[in-house]
């Protein structure tokens, strides 16, 4: 009598031929399941974390002019998006401290976090796995965790600004024979009469430009150097209202009942039952229709 | 889809005993046990003498309650591991399974076994491991980190088959799919290795004992 799988005599051969036939089978895809399970050695630490700008009104992202991202005691350059960053975390400690510059402002933010070291295997050695992101902001910055498992390309922690109020937005249009049409102009700089901020591509046409209305005055002067080394002058005037919209932001002035006029296009202010067209929207929406 | 693969390869490959027996009256006297079985697994001494990075035992009993065989298994097992940069972890721990298996092969006169079953599993242990690492950025880390009296759970389908040798002596063996992990994770070391249900870089796995078994008879089987 062996001492493995025996035949039995008592039992029909043909019905133990196929039991023995089929556990064989079974054991042999165990040991080879058993055999190719082996771990991997590659996502060994899950230490990026994504930080993204977004508008506080709906969450959407937001396209911010980043200067500079630095990490506090260490020196390094790290991928730098017009939306936000990705950053890598310290996984020898719980916290970093992050300075984010941008055109606007300077934001300072303290990330936490849990790190729990794991021994993956002979090969691999250990690997980090990093969650329970938490997020405050020194600078008094809308902060919030997004998704509290750093790694992949989830957003993580977004940075909440408050709204911009003072974005007028114009597209500039002709007339056709066919109606109204869509206008393109190419602008070599801009200038404002209070100091201001315009963003706008440095090569190519535009159809629509978003500009800056002084948030201290009721009127504001802008213009706008073409590539043809022409000029126009537009003017804006309006009402300023005070009122807290969002408890972080505070309170903030609003700017409704907006009037534009120029030297070079003829404004008009569109029709729209989606929006009340004289007041400033974040983000902007189009307000004056400009006629060459 | 994996785990469901393996799971169908096992239904599929035990489901031609399953319904391939006619159903028949059973009466109560069925369902008092002809013995106890007692199992010494075969693997682990094998696999301690074998691999340096284990050492353990595992055991088993089981009853027959007509078709039915009620089983717990206890074992205990260390792991011993060290990298090639220098990192090492160690456990050691005790373990559990309690549940039952179903014989396809009730008309047997010997009632030896071709089973499905199902286990739950249950481990504690203690774990320590040194972490070395280097990073370009962040530096060194080098750390030694303890978790003690942790607990684990899970559940396994097993099948397999338990052949009589000779008078009381058995053999047999239980391959098993492991799934449906749930760790303490509260520590500051996350669990490499369970002891019992094997590592833990993956959400199942398989196991496989050989056990030589002893039958100690209550009453002589018809």
């Amino acid at each position: 009598m062996g001492l493995s799988f025996p035949a039995f005599p008592y039992l029909c051969p043909l019905f133990m031929n196929k039991v023995i036939k089929r556990a064989s089978v079974l054991v042999f895809c165990v040991l080879v399941a058993a055999c190719l399970e082996q771990p991997d050695c590659f996502n060994l630490i899950n230490n990026s974390v994504n930080i993204s700008y977004r508008k506080i009104a709906d969450g959407a992202l937001d396209t911010v002019a980043i200067e500079a991202v630095s990490i506090v005691g260490l020196d390094s350059v790290f991928a730098l998006r017009n939306t936000g960053a990705l950053l890598p975390l310290d996984f020898t400690k719980n916290t970093i401290s992050v300075v984010l510059d941008d055109v606007e402002r300077t934001r300072l933010l303290a990330i936490g976090y849990r790190v729990q070291p794991q021994f993956v295997s002979e090969e691999c050695g250990p690997r980090f796995q990093l969650s329970d992101l938490t997020v405050s902001s020194p600078s008094g910055d809308s902060v919030r965790v997004l998704s509290s498992t750093p790694g992949g390309n989830s957003a993580h922690i977004g940075v909440y600004r408050c709204p911009r109020n003072n974005m007028v937005r114009i597209a500039f249009k002709q007339n056709a024979s066919r109606g109204v049409i869509r206008d393109t102009v190419v602008v070599k700089s801009t200038s404002a009469d209070f100091q201001a901020f315009t963003i706008y591509p440095s090569a190519g046409s535009l159809s629509f430009m978003n500009l800056p209305l002084n948030s201290n005055a009721s009127s504001t002067r802008i213009t706008l150097q073409f590539s043809d080394n022409t000029e126009a002058k537009l003017t804006f005037t309006y009402n300023l209202v005070r009122k807290t919209v969002y408890q972080v932001c505070g309170e903030q002035t609003f700017i409704t009942n907006v009037r534009a006029s120029a030297d070079v296009f003829d404004m008009e202010m569109v029709e729209s039952s989606r929006y009340v067209t004289d007041s400033i929207y974040d983000p902007p929406k189009i307000n004056f229709a400009a006629f060459q | 889809m994996r785990p469901f693969n393996n799971i169908l390869l096992i239904i599929l490959l035990t489901s031609h005993f399953a319904f391939s027996q006619k159903k028949d009256s059973v009466n109560a006297k069925a369902f008092i046990p002809t013995g106890i079985r007692l199992g010494y697994d075969l693997v682990s001494p094998g696999r301690a003498a074998l691999v340096n990075t284990f050492d353990g035992f595992e055991a088993s009993v089981d009853v027959d309650l007509y078709r039915y065989y009620p089983t717990v298994e206890i074992g205990n097992s260390a792991r011993s591991f060290a990298s090639v940069n220098g990192s090492t972890y160690t456990n050691t721990g005790d373990y559990w399974r309690a549940g039952v298996d179903v014989n396809f092969m009730k008309k047997d006169p010997e009632k030896n076994m071709f089973f499905l079953g199902a286990r739950y599993g249950r481990a504690t242990y203690d774990e320590e491991a040194t972490i070395i690492t280097s990073d370009p950025v962040w530096g060194s880390y080098n750390q030694t980190l303890q978790n003690e009296s942790l607990t684990a759970r899970w559940m396994e389908l097993t099948t397999g088959m338990r052949i009589k040798v000779w008078k009381i002596f058995w053999l047999g063996y239980t391959a098993r799919f492991k799934f449906s992990l749930k760790l303490d994770d509260s520590g500051d070391l996350l669990t490499t290795d369970v002891p019992g249900y094997g590592t833990t870089d993956r959400p199942t796995t398989w196991g496989f004992s050989y056990y030589a078994l002893v039958k100690l008879p209550i009453r002589k089987a018809k």
